[in-house]
């Protein structure tokens, strides 16, 4: 029990600053508080502090502003692409008793399939890292309650999805089974979208950004803008609601965050 | 004008001089009002004390009392003496006269 609650402890004090964390935990052991009365400290401490951080615009800015529209728009291109994985599975699954010509045609042979669904899901986890890196600068220290939002909003909405995906008169009832409308769906919301989206506001934190990152962002920025549209919705699938087109800018969130943010002194010519 | 709990930690602090940090204050502070004093309250008046210029705070050294984690000290600062002063006469005022503002010594 005891340890659960210094875990709990140890989780909540990550969102002080380094500083005040060792002043706190130090205060608490000296003392000899019980882990509950700790927890209990800290929490109330951790409150205080995010009470204090959300009466500024920024978090309320990357909230409503970068993670909402972009939570929004991620899970209507997860749900678009676990329909792609439903049909492709399917196709793999009756591919003996297809011809192939028709295999061909469509564009749905195996190796048609492998990179389709390879190239999107590398592409929404490209996007989803590179919109959690904006959505984790933008947040500053408010980025662990935001990050508890997106993911609690994610997850919900990857339980109470019931739209079912394709049904065509050729494989009947195949793709409402539980597995196709609910279970792939949430996986991938979870694998693809919400795993690297939280890894992108966890490395936003860093102060002493690698330039592999910096680099890595880059690249997955400027495909997101430019790949995204063209693979994701292009040319525009029936599925996507008009309220979804609205918020269409948020795949240039990223680029328009890289390109906002560079330093251009370097990429300028030095003066002799 | 300061409040409550902002006189209680400059005077805490004061009195605690280079032993002021926060274990040792909130210690004065529950030891003088025999009530819990809270981490959150503590250090988020320390912030505001400290925006203010009443007091200065900076990273001590760290004990093995507590785990190896540094202190945040405290040093008040000769505004929050000023302070703290003017918070102590007004209430020194407004007290006298009052059926409970009479000290055992009397000086009230």
């Amino acid at each position: 029990m005891n340890s659960l609650l210094l875990w709990l402890t140890d989780l909540l004090s990550r969102t002080l600053d380094p500083d005040e964390r060792s002043a706190v935990r130090g205060d608490c052991d000296e003392s000899a508080q019980t882990a509950l009365q700790t927890l209990h400290d800290v929490f109330g401490l951790v409150v205080r502090r995010q009470a204090g951080l959300w009466m500024n615009w920024r978090p309320w800015l990357a909230l409503a502003g970068v993670a909402a529209p972009t939570a929004l728009l991620l899970i209507a291109g997860g749900s678009w692409l676990a329909n792609g994985y439903a049909l492709q599975l399917w196709v793999f699954r009756n591919y003996a008793d297809i011809e192939l010509n028709y295999l061909r045609e469509s564009h749905s042979t195996v190796l048609d399939g492998l990179l389709f669904l390879s190239s999107r899901s590398f592409l929404l986890a490209g996007w989803s890292w590179s919109s959690g890196h904006v959505i984790g600068k933008v947040a500053g220290r408010a980025r662990g309650v935001i990050g508890i939002l997106f993911s609690v909003y994610l997850v919900m909405s990857g339980i109470s999805r019931s739209a079912a995906p394709y049904n065509y008169d050729v494989n009947g009832g195949f793709f409402s089974s539980a597995f196709y409308a609910r279970v792939l769906p949430f996986v991938l919301q979870v694998l693809l979208i919400l795993i690297p989206a939280l890894w992108g506001m966890r490395q936003a934190s860093r102060s002493d950004q690698s330039p592999a990152v910096r680099n890595l962002l880059w690249v997955a920025s400027v495909t997101t803008a430019f790949a995204v549209p063209a693979l994701f919705w292009w040319p525009a699938p029936a599925n996507l609601h008009s309220w979804e087109w609205l918020l269409a800018g948020c795949w240039y969130m990223p680029l328009v965050y890289v390109l906002a943010t560079a330093n251009w002194t370097r990429w300028r010519p030095q003066s002799t | 004008m300061i409040g409550e709990f902002e006189y209680l930690l400059l005077t805490a602090a004061s009195r605690l001089g280079n032993e002021a940090y926060g274990a040792a204050i909130r210690q004065e502070i529950e030891n003088a009002t025999e009530k819990r004093c809270s981490i959150g309250a503590l250090y988020t008046t320390l912030d505001r004390l400290e925006t203010k210029g009443f007091l200065k705070t900076w990273m001590g050294e760290s004990t093995a009392q507590r785990g190896g984690r540094a202190k945040r000290m405290v040093r008040v600062t000769a505004k929050g003496i000023r302070e703290a002063t003017a918070f102590y006469e007004v209430m020194t005022r407004v007290t006298r006269g009052a059926s409970w503002g009479i000290s055992r010594q009397g000086i009230l």
